[in-house]
């Protein structure tokens, strides 16, 4: 029977010799069990499928959301309980709104593709400064894993989801922290489909009310007198997007038994970590402190995720089958204890966390960090978006 | 002994291939597991302890392994997002090119450019495997290794976590170290390579591959006891890997030019067992390597197109002996990629063919399909008879030929001998559609046909008999009488 896992146990956990927590969860479609799924596609319009040996079988099986797909969906879902004001997390933000931009926008440490090593941060400016020679960012051009402090200030995801340095001081041989956190969605038993595409015109324009011919901006006419040089031949209808299109039938969409979702949490990565406050070692507590708050911001995230159900991609919405039960993987052939965790209680043991590791002195960004992108980027953006509302305006001129 | 046992707590590993970078390496090779337990010890500025315990560990030589099969997850090229845009440099008066936008966009998330990579993933069966070595170390190195095994957080990609540990009571290995042809060759840590990985570490450097060593299946040394023929009852199985389709009718052409392509490629001078002349270029009296066609066959769609080729190798040969000879030809590089056969004639065919490794080929090229215990055998190629019956009862005699060709190659004789045009196993070609074997001395055409023997007990393949066994003919391959199909 699963226990509600609370503070002590990933204390406990940490000091400990396990080796991880680790989630199995099951899903089914929204649409219910044999509904038709669409996993994501690769290079070639191809399905990540593998077969996989259960109970004595081999199962075909298809990746439905990969390690770094599950990576960006818990960062994003941390950085959504903290832009409601729900839970405490340190936020950088490159700011892209004001200096007359049509289209302003913010990316934060968590949405860049590198976290806090990104080159956009580098490549932005605090109060005047580029981010990297500010006195925050200089911090990060000695972080390692005994030395994780500046990091678990402002960007304690890169601790959890990994991070390398790659654009800092050194280089291609900047410090890389390995992920603790890592997990996956598989559907079992999934048979390959097919997918029709078609299109019913609401105006039943048909071929024959061609052809058409193209004028000069972009626009078409019936009339060949006015069509543009070089297009006198006419076209049909269906080319700018008038009239009904065949229905054409390819391969695509799977049907499965069950989706799995796997997450392990490794306590060993987390153990590899120090934090030295100012320079000196501060002893084990602290360091416990920081680690358990990690910990929990891990299993936090990994629990929102769940929760929420998984709504991956058009057409692919999975909803939770069962209660989320965590394992801690200990000696192995011993059997692992088990605990549950709601989200509620999932984000007050976050909570207590962040609050413990304050109170022993460790440091916390509470404040969100505002960078400017550098006046270059933001010329460049500007431009851009200029340019892309022309064009919109143009069509919209020709078409009326 | 001492045993370190690894589960990949994903149920999967993602470690690449050093021969193949589109392919995922199962099971992790030695070398690999000894990397994880350095790096646990230089990431975490470990005590003297762990770092006798390494230097123990690495003179221990390879362990002995047990890993299960795996199947793998089609690779797919995957686009990550690079770190390295950056602005050039614009000019205050002058509104920025297109390009210089492009580029400098970039930077946004949604514009970055991605880098193709490929993350390859192999799932075994059991995600745990265990690596065992004989010797007693002492209990501070025991300690040390348990220790290190506890830091260990990933062997492969940063994703593949794992859990290690010393255990105590490991199962049985099915993956040992041999001699002789290397199926599977690892890579293995050997004395001096902890001291290699440190100054690798201390200067930022990537290691460089480790020695390799080699390993096949653990099976009992001896033959076995039940009646078997002088061929050791293991074929070595070469697939075809690109070629264009050729049937058993090709046999001969094609085990002709296997058999030029081993000659050539083998430490010279050519050991007897392979070239199957003595010194004084007469036939040898001894068996000899045999080229054997392996077709497909023996269901309804069946047509006899070939395989692949199996080489049987005599069993009163060393293995050690065997693997000189074969592994130049056959074979791994320095590389860890297998080498390849090439048998090209310069316009009928263009064969390659390689080592067949897969845990689960098509039961044509498995050299159980061929070896197995049965007590009745028909022919896949026909028997060749090296002088016609005279006389009375042609067929009579036929029948005694091909007993006494049975005990020739050490199997006893048959109760029951049957000959015909036709063979029994769906696909293989009318006798009439193979050509002709003929004699050197007077190229006179020597006479084949199709056969069924039935033992009185159960023997162990390979079944070779007859005068062009060497070269392909003659083939046997066990048949069920009683409901179903082989195997």
């Amino acid at each position: 029977m699963p226990s509600p896992l609370n503070l002590e146990d990933i204390k406990e956990a940490l000091s400990g010799s396990a080796a991880a927590f680790r989630s199995v969860t099951e899903y089914q479609p929204a649409g219910g069990p044999g509904d038709k799924i669409f996993p994501p596609t690769y290079e070639g319009g191809r399905y990540a499928v593998e077969k996989r040996y259960l109970n004595g079988e081999e199962v075909p099986c298809v990746l439905l959301d990969s390690v770094q797909s599950q990576a960006n969906r818990m960062e994003l879902a941390l950085l959504e309980e903290r832009e409601s004001g729900r839970a405490p997390l340190p936020v950088i933000t490159v700011d892209f709104t004001g200096d007359d931009l049509p289209k302003p926008f913010r990316v934060t440490s968590l949405e860049a593709p590198h976290r806090i090593a990104d080159a956009l941060l580098r490549d932005s400016e605090m109060d005047g400064v580029a981010f990297r020679r500010a006195e925050i960012g200089k911090r990060l051009d000695t972080v390692a894993a005994r030395n994780a402090t500046a990091l678990f200030e402002l960007c304690p995801t890169a601790l959890v989801f990994g991070m390398w340095d790659s654009t800092g001081p050194r280089g291609g041989l900047g410090v890389k922290f390995q992920r603790a956190l890592v997990s996956e969605i598989v559907g079992l038993h999934a048979q390959q489909g097919v997918r029709t595409s078609s299109r019913i015109d609401p105006t039943q324009i048909l071929r024959g009310a061609g052809p058409v011919f193209r004028t000069t901006g972009g626009g078409w006419t019936l009339d060949q007198a006015e069509a543009a040089e070089g297009n006198s031949k006419g076209i049909r209808p269906s080319e700018v997007n008038h009239g009904n299109v065949t229905p054409t039938i390819t391969d695509g969409g799977f049907t499965i038994s069950k989706a799995v979702q796997t997450t392990v949490l490794s306590l060993p990565a987390l153990r590899r970590l120090r934090f030295p406050i100012n320079g000196a070692d501060p002893g084990a507590q602290v360091d416990l402190a920081a680690r358990t708050a990690l910990a929990a911001q891990a299993l936090f995230a990994a629990t929102l995720v769940r929760e929420q159900g998984a709504d991956l991609r058009s057409r692919c919405l999975l909803y939770p089958t069962g209660p989320v039960v965590w394992e801690l993987l200990d000696r192995p052939g011993a059997e692992a204890r088990l605990f549950d965790l709601s989200t509620d209680a999932a984000r007050g043991v976050y909570k207590q966390a962040v609050q413990e590791a304050k109170e022993s002195g460790l440091p916390w960004l509470d404040h969100e960090i505002v960078l400017k992108p550098s006046r270059q980027l933001l010329a460049l953006v500007r431009q851009s978006q200029v340019l892309a509302a022309e064009i919109v305006t143009e069509e919209a001129e020709v078409q009326s | 002994m001492i045993a370190i046992g690894v589960r990949y707590l994903m149920g999967w590993s993602m470690a690449t291939d050093s021969a193949d970078r589109e392919r995922p390496e199962w099971p992790p090779h030695p070398d690999r597991v000894f990397m994880a337990l350095a790096a646990a010890h230089f990431e975490t500025d470990g005590p003297d302890s762990e770092r006798q315990a390494l230097v123990w560990l690495e003179g221990q030589g390879p362990p002995e392994m047990r890993a299960t099969e795996s199947t793998e997850r089609n690779t797919m090229t995957t686009f990550v997002p690079v770190n390295d845009p950056g602005l050039s440099r614009l000019r205050k008066d002058r509104a920025p090119s297109l390009q210089q936008i492009k580029a400098g966009l970039q930077l946004l998330p949604e514009h970055r450019t991605r880098q193709p990579r490929q993350f390859p993933v192999a799932i075994p069966h059991d995600p745990t495997v265990y690596l065992v070595w004989p010797a007693d170390p002492s209990q501070e190195v025991r300690k040390g290794l348990g220790a290190l095994c506890g830091k260990v957080v990933r062997i492969g990609h940063s994703a593949s976590l794992v859990q290690a540990w010393v255990e105590d009571a490991p199962p049985t290995p099915n993956l040992v170290p041999v001699e002789g042809l290397a199926h599977h060759p690892l890579r293995v840590a050997g004395p001096g390579r902890l001291d290699h990985l440190t100054g690798q570490y201390l200067s930022d450097r990537r290691p460089e591959r480790s020695r390799w060593a080699a390993y096949g299946q653990a099976r009992p040394q001896s033959q076995p006891a039940e009646p078997h023929s002088v061929f050791h009852d293991a074929l070595l199985v070469l697939r075809r890997v690109s070629g264009n389709t050729l049937g058993l009718e090709s046999t001969l052409i094609l085990t002709e030019k296997l058999r030029d392509a081993v000659v050539k490629q083998c430490p010279q001078p050519v050991p007897e067992w392979i070239s199957g002349h003595e010194p004084d270029r007469r036939p040898s009296r001894h068996p000899h390597l045999a080229f054997l066609p392996l077709p497909d066959i023996g269901h309804q769609h069946a047509d006899g197109h070939l395989l692949g080729f199996a080489l049987a190798v005599p069993n009163h040969l060393e293995r050690a002996e065997v693997g000189r000879c074969l592994n130049p030809v056959l074979g791994f590089t320095q590389n860890g990629s297998l080498r390849r056969v090439h048998l090209y004639d310069g316009g009928y065919f263009d064969w390659w063919l390689e080592l067949e490794r897969r845990e689960s080929p098509p039961v044509a090229l498995r050299s159980s399909a061929w070896t197995r215990w049965a007590r009745r055998w028909a022919t896949v190629t026909p028997v060749v008879f090296d002088r016609h019956p005279k006389g009375r009862s042609k067929e009579g005699q036929a029948e005694v030929m091909v007993q006494e060709a049975c005990e020739r190659v050490g199997l006893p004789r048959p109760l029951e001998v049957v000959l015909s045009q036709v063979t029994l196993h769906l696909g293989a070609p009318h006798s009439r559609a193979f050509p002709y074997l003929r004699r050197k001395s007077d190229s006179g055409r020597l006479q084949h046909l199709h056969a069924v023997v039935t033992f009185a007990e159960p023997v162990h393949g390979p079944v070779i008999l007859g005068a062009g066994r060497y070269r392909g003919y003659g083939l046997f391959r066990p048949v069920e009488w009683e409901g179903g199909d082989q195997e």
